[in-house]
């Protein structure tokens, strides 16, 4: 089904609106150019109005005023919206015309009065229109199913939330009913349980048309059959059950995440715990180094570095006295030092018996002659001599008091900065602490270690009864050669016979082609959104950087975001927005493909949260038209002026129809002209992503280098 | 829009595993299949479309009893 025209009269501010849509297999794209207010999301919903009336509109929309709030109060006004589309019924393509009338009077506020609403369905005949046999609503629901009608009617924001579902029960519900909608399995399921239910009547009665042997096995047969559905329904409940607690697994992690998005409470305790240890060893370090600093301030290398100038000239004045020799070269203890080794400061032998040993014992002896303050002098030179000489070694090794008060003051400040700085970060943390419901965090924590013990439960008893099913199938497939045994060995009506077996022949028919469409299909849909997936995000799984490996389809139909390195990204929570769009949109696009279905993809605003090589190559992606052996389709874009940018080239080369929506209310701070209309309405021009003219023209559209239409 | 469509191509596929009891069996047989699917977009209850099911199997069982002469 493609849309080839559409007309609004008095929906909202569509006042009398006419949009023509692309139907050029070659050129599919449609696009509506139309800035904030301007009638967008009106376009849409009266859309959805005109196929499906208010239940197709948006939840918490139903009970709305179709008509402009500054429509005149008590003044009914006739609502139509009439759409025009053709679709391939097998025979060539049909146009049909949808007409969709309603009467409301404004009551002033929010309150209005709604008249009946009308509808028809005209089929176009050469003979002309001719209005279509049955109910206008359930032949276009065959049309367009309603329910998935977020397929082909949605926004930017919708196309994003496509995935997650709308409540955490309807996790990627979505996913999973367009998929069995689309590639008929819903429907080939009810079929397969019909046929079955006919299979079990007709061999009760071919039973019971032949006697008690084959009334018995079919007895027994009918038992183990009753007993499989029983257990197969219990499988469903509990499938359903696991997807139900997975789902609120999925929540409660979620909330978990965000109250611990400020920190995990249990990780910032143990933070704290540590930085506080760490403070403990930092002013310890600062008092060994405040000892440090107090024993270095009371050294002599301290006296050698504050007065080595005055010590320097004494040992100078010391020096010269005992050159001189008015104050001896040596201390009494240096020579009673030297006779008790037995040999002299020049190496000379003064052992005992040794001549230069009387020498130095004469020496000595002089020594002691001298007066006390000569000996105080000799104390003083000698002293004096070595702080001398260690204060230049101290110096040669930069170890003198002067580097040592640098490098202990330099290890304070830091030592002073590490304190200052784990202070801050335990004020921090604690903080941070503070703003944790700690309370909220332990029940979350709790209520997550109860969904994964159910959820184990849950899969436990699944296990056990896939066990039991695959027990009964053994046991229904010895039941049913014994039933046919029997009914070989009985006189059977044959034509009961017949009729049983063409309906298991038809039964087997449903299921293997339910097989191929749920795993082969499925797989294609697979293989193809991953495709324009990662084409889409740009993503090559082979180069250093990327982020997704691969998406896919799970046996359960859901979407699944694989990432290098075998991780996992929850497309709902983990995936970012303009990626999850593009998710989205590689999934309807391949669905419709390999379902091979023809229907319009009707997308408002679709490019806000998408920018650069993204958005280039996503329109590039969801415009490029059908190969030969894929069917048509349409895709109609609603885009503000910013969404067009930098893309309007590739634009202009997919679109088949473009117009331009703008409302008189945006006169005159946004729009230039004044349309002398006195309330507000939306109107349709012509123009296309690179005009203006008298009714569009906007104040920035120099900007977005516009040049007018016909000019 | 024809939500059935591929599962009409690929039963068209699946019917060559299915015993050929007489020359348009397959050919017969997914048209019965169509049918029988059909039967869901008609608004019928559970009950009355099993009704309807049963109606339209026992009318073609019939019909091959009646090709293979039984």
């Amino acid at each position: 089904m493609q849309l080839k025209y559409a007309e609004f009269h008095n929906f909202k501010l569509l006042e009398n609106v006419r949009l023509e849509f692309s139907t050029n297999r070659s050129l599919p794209l449609t696009v509506i150019r139309a800035e904030n207010g301007s009638g967008k999301t009106s376009v849409l919903w009266a859309l959805l109005w005109g196929f499906y009336g208010t239940r197709g509109l948006p939840a918490g929309a139903h009970e709305l005023r179709l008509t402009s709030s500054a429509a005149p109060i008590d003044a009914p006004v006739d609502i139509q919206v009439i759409v025009e589309f053709e679709r391939d019924d097998g025979h060539g393509k049909t146009a049909y015309r949808m007409i969709r009338t309603v009467q409301e009077t404004p009551r002033g506020g929010d309150r209005f009065e709604r008249g009946p609403v009308k509808v028809r369905l005209l089929r176009r005949t050469p003979a002309g229109l001719v209005d279509v046999d049955g109910d206008p609503e359930a032949v276009v629901a065959k049309f367009l199913p309603p329910r998935l009608k977020s397929i082909f009617f949605t926004d930017g924001d919708d196309v994003q939330r496509f995935i997650s579902g709308e409540s955490i029960h309807g996790r990627q519900n979505r996913v999973h009913e367009a998929i069995r909608a689309l590639l008929g399995l819903d429907s080939l399921g009810v079929a397969r349980d019909d046929v079955e239910n006919v299979v079990a009547k007709l061999r009760r009665e071919t039973a019971k048309s032949a006697g008690s042997d084959l009334e018995s096995a079919e007895k027994h047969l009918s038992e183990i059959t009753e007993a499989i559905a029983t257990k197969t329904t219990e499988l469903d409940a509990l499938t359903e059950r696991r997807s139900r607690i997975a789902s609120e697994k999925a929540a409660i992690q979620k909330e978990l995440n965000e109250v611990r998005g400020i920190g995990n409470i249990d990780e910032i305790n143990a933070e704290i715990k540590s930085r506080e240890g760490e403070l403990a060893r930092l002013e310890s370090a600062e008092d060994a180094i405040l000892t440090s600093m107090r024993i270095a301030i009371n050294s002599q290398d301290a006296s050698w570095a504050l007065a080595s100038e005055s010590l320097l000239s004494g040992y100078d004045i010391l020096n010269g006295l005992a050159d001189r020799r008015i104050i001896p070269g040596t201390s009494i203890e240096v020579l009673t030092d030297r006779l008790d080794i037995g040999t002299c400061i020049c190496g000379t032998d003064i052992s005992d018996g040794q001549s230069a040993r009387a020498h130095v014992e004469t020496l000595r002896s002089e020594q002691r002659k001298v007066s006390e303050s000569r000996s105080r002098q000799t104390q003083t030179f000698h002293a004096a001599r070595m702080g001398r000489a260690t204060y230049q070694g101290q110096l040669e090794d930069r170890t003198d008091f002067a580097h040592r008060r640098t490098e202990l003051l330099t290890q304070y400040a830091e030592n002073r900065d590490a304190i200052k700085n784990a202070g801050l970060r335990i004020e921090v943390l604690k903080e941070k602490r503070a703003g944790i419901d700690e309370e909220r965090v332990r029940t979350l924590a709790s209520r997550l270690e109860n969904a994964e013990r159910k959820l184990t439960d849950v899969s436990e008893s699944i296990g056990r009864l896939e066990g039991s099913l695959a027990d009964l199938e053994d046991r229904a497939k010895l039941a049913t050669d014994a039933y046919e045994k029997a009914e070989r060995a009985s006189k059977v009506n044959q034509t009961l016979r017949t009729k049983r077996l063409v309906a298991e022949d038809l039964k087997t028919l449903i299921s293997n082609t339910l097989s191929v469409l749920e795993s082969q299909y499925v797989e294609r849909v697979s293989t193809r959104m991953n495709d324009m997936f990662m084409e889409v995000v740009g993503s090559d799984p082979e180069l250093a950087g990327a982020v997704f490996r691969r998406v896919c389809l799970s046996d359960g139909f859901d979407i699944m975001v694989h990432t290098i390195g075998d991780g996992h990204l929850d497309p709902d929570f983990e995936v970012n927005g303009a990626s999850q769009r593009a998710l989205t949109l590689s999934f309807i696009w391949a669905l419709m493909e390999v379902s091979g279905q023809t229907a319009p993809r009707i997308i408002d605003t679709p490019l806000g949260m998408t920018a650069g090589g993204v958005k280039q190559r996503m329109v590039e992606a969801i415009t490029r038209p059908p190969s030969e052996s894929d069917p048509p389709f349409q895709v109609v874009l609603l885009l503000t002026r910013s969404e067009l940018r930098d893309i309007e080239t590739l634009l202009e080369q997919r679109a088949g129809a473009t117009q331009t929506l703008s409302s008189n209310k945006d006169y005159p701070v946004d729009l230039t002209h004044d349309w002398k209309v006195e309330y507000p309405v939306i109107r349709a021009c012509a123009c296309n992503i690179r005009q203006f003219c008298d009714v569009c023209q906007r104040r920035y559209d120099d900007e977005h280098g516009l040049i007018a239409r016909g000019g | 829009m024809n939500p059935i469509l591929q599962a009409v191509v690929v039963a068209k596929q699946q019917v060559s595993d299915i015993e050929v009891r007489y020359p348009t069996y397959h050919t017969e047989l997914v048209n019965t299949l169509v049918e029988v699917i059909q039967k869901q977009s008609e608004g019928l209850s559970d009950q009355k479309r099993r009704t309807e099911v049963s109606q339209l199997l026992d009318a073609f069982g019939s019909t091959v009893a009646s090709k293979q002469g039984r």
